[in-house]
């Protein structure tokens, strides 16, 4: 297991145990972690589950692709930490991983 | 069926043939098993994925299967948005069209369709029978859709009689076509122009004026575009799982009372009517390099059409797919299409099913249709059926009767 925490954009903190090989969006979407539309279902191709990354995390994490990057190009607020939840698939080394939910996804 | 039939099956293939579509469900079994990746014939020639898992990734993968050629076989003769855009330009558009569309957002229109409903029975009520496709479901949504969109509803039944043309005639009359689309692209663009002038309003042709894309405002072109895709969406498709659940309904009265009862939730009993149902039968997609899906080899430029009428009764994924279980869990169709283009509406639909069905529970709860009725579907990339016959107890008009709709009703807490 892989420990994520989501925070809310209120605050609301949720630390999930995550299995190994899912994907943020999937987890976050199981744990029911309000904010995570994820309308596509994980393709990659709506931009509904942005999340930020922590500072100390962004280049801890596996590269943007091109596809990533030009959906992220979408989202509403596109920060240094911008990701979408369901390219991220949980492993050892994201273990303790801190992501926050933008505003709104829609 | 021989494998030799099912390739000649596979190659006739024409989902704009009645004669095919009316009852499309063995032949689609025999192409699953058979043929799940296949070359039709028809209309220049396509690809056709009939398997729950590849018609998926067709959907879903939209960097090797593109949807700005188009999505459908014949081609619309005009290009249409978002739904003849790949992401992330497509996203662009949906992030701004998502939010009229939200559960919490169409949940506003509530007590409106309520009363559209309402109205419609009160027409038959007192009769004791009624023809459900042409005096409740067809002339429901119009009535709620143009007035979302911002299109006056005086303009309801021209907007019906050309989309009804655009869908159903480009097999047979695509000169036709290209006047009707001509035609409806002349009033909704004059319908942008006098909006640009007028006073904002809260419609989705209001929300559109207003918002950017890329850092600038959307062109009239953009706006015409998108109204006309909703227009094709929101109409047909919903009316189709209305009428396909009502049938069932009529002949399944244990599954009234089940649902009248509480004991299926109407969240779950609806997927499985759109399921069931499937009103979209398949869409095209582009290839844009040479790929391969079941051991098939796909050339760019191919066409290929998935299918998820077909995909919907892959029993790899749902046991017992051929029946209506309305208790059905997991329920992962592909319905509402899958991926970046998943239906823009689909929350609005669940909302007007479930207001319609429900109410004609409460209202004309004993509905019956006679033993000799067979279904005739129109067909295309939609199919959806002509007439659905009931008859009933007679009963009196929803003010006389009574329903208290309490702060949901028409005329009530918006009075």
């Amino acid at each position: 297991m892989v420990q994520i925490t989501f925070i809310e954009h209120n605050g609301r903190q949720h630390r999930i145990d995550v299995p190994e090989g899912e994907s943020l969006m999937q987890a976050a979407q199981n744990n029911m972690v309000p904010g995570i539309d994820a309308d596509c279902g994980g393709a990659c191709a709506c931009a509904t589950c942005h999340v930020f990354v922590a500072d100390d995390w962004i280049a801890r994490l596996p590269a943007v692709s091109d596809n990533e990057d030009a959906m992220l190009d979408v989202v509403e607020t596109r920060l240094p930490g911008s990701r979408l939840s369901c390219q991220l698939k949980a492993e050892p080394s994201l273990d303790g991983l801190v992501v926050t939910l933008p505003a709104s996804q829609r | 069926m021989t494998d030799e039939n099912v390739i000649r099956k596979m190659r006739a293939f024409d989902h704009t043939s009645p004669q095919q579509m009316n009852d499309p469900y063995a032949m689609y079994e025999a192409f699953r098993t058979k043929c799940p990746v296949g070359r039709s014939e028809q209309h220049g020639g396509f690809h056709v994925v009939s398997r729950y898992a590849s018609a998926k990734k067709v959907f879903e993968d939209y960097g090797s299967f593109s949807s700005t050629d188009g999505v459908g076989i014949p081609p619309h003769p005009f290009r249409m948005f978002p739904i003849d855009l790949d992401p992330p330009l497509q996203a662009k558009f949906r992030r701004v069209l998502n939010r009229r569309f939200t559960p919490e957002a169409v949940a506003e229109k509530r007590a409106e369709i309520q009363g559209v409903i309402d109205t419609l029975i009160d027409d038959f009520i007192e009769i004791g029978s009624a023809d459900l496709a042409s005096q409740l479901v067809r002339p429901l949504l119009p009535r709620i859709v143009l007035p979302l969109l911002g299109v006056p509803s005086e303009a309801r039944q021209q907007m019906s009689d050309w989309i009804e043309y655009l869908t159903r005639g480009r097999a047979t009359d695509m000169p036709g076509v290209i006047k009707a689309g001509d035609a409806i692209g002349m009033f909704l663009g004059g319908l942008v122009a006098t909006r640009r002038a007028a006073p904002p309003a809260d419609d989705v042709l209001g929300m559109l004026l207003e918002s950017q894309i890329d850092g600038r405002p959307f062109t009239d072109d953009e706006i015409l575009r998108t109204l006309l895709i909703i227009l094709f969406g929101g109409l047909d498709t919903t009316s189709s799982v209305m009428l396909e659940s009502l049938l069932h309904l009529a002949r399944n009265p244990a599954d009234k009372q089940r649902l009248k009862s509480g004991e299926v939730s109407w969240q779950i009993a609806i997927e499985e009517f759109v399921r069931f149902t499937s009103p979209i039968q398949g869409l095209r997609r582009t290839v844009t390099q040479d790929t391969t899906i079941e051991g098939e080899t796909l050339k760019k430029g191919d066409w290929v059409f998935g299918l998820h009428g077909s995909a919907n009764r892959d029993e790899a994924v749902f046991e017992n797919a051929g029946q209506c279980l309305l208790e059905r869990q997991p329920n992962a169709h592909l319905a509402f299409g899958s991926g970046a283009h998943i239906c823009l509406g689909r929350n609005l639909a669940r909302l007007e099913i479930q207001i319609l069905l429900s109410t004609v529970l409460e209202r004309l709860g004993d509905f019956e249709v006679g033993p000799q009725f067979t279904p005739d579907y129109l067909v295309g990339e939609a199919r959806g059926m002509k007439s659905l016959p009931v008859r009933f107890t007679p009963a009196h008009k929803a003010a006389a009767a009574g329903f208290d709709r309490g702060a949901h009703a028409a005329g009530g807490a918006h009075a």
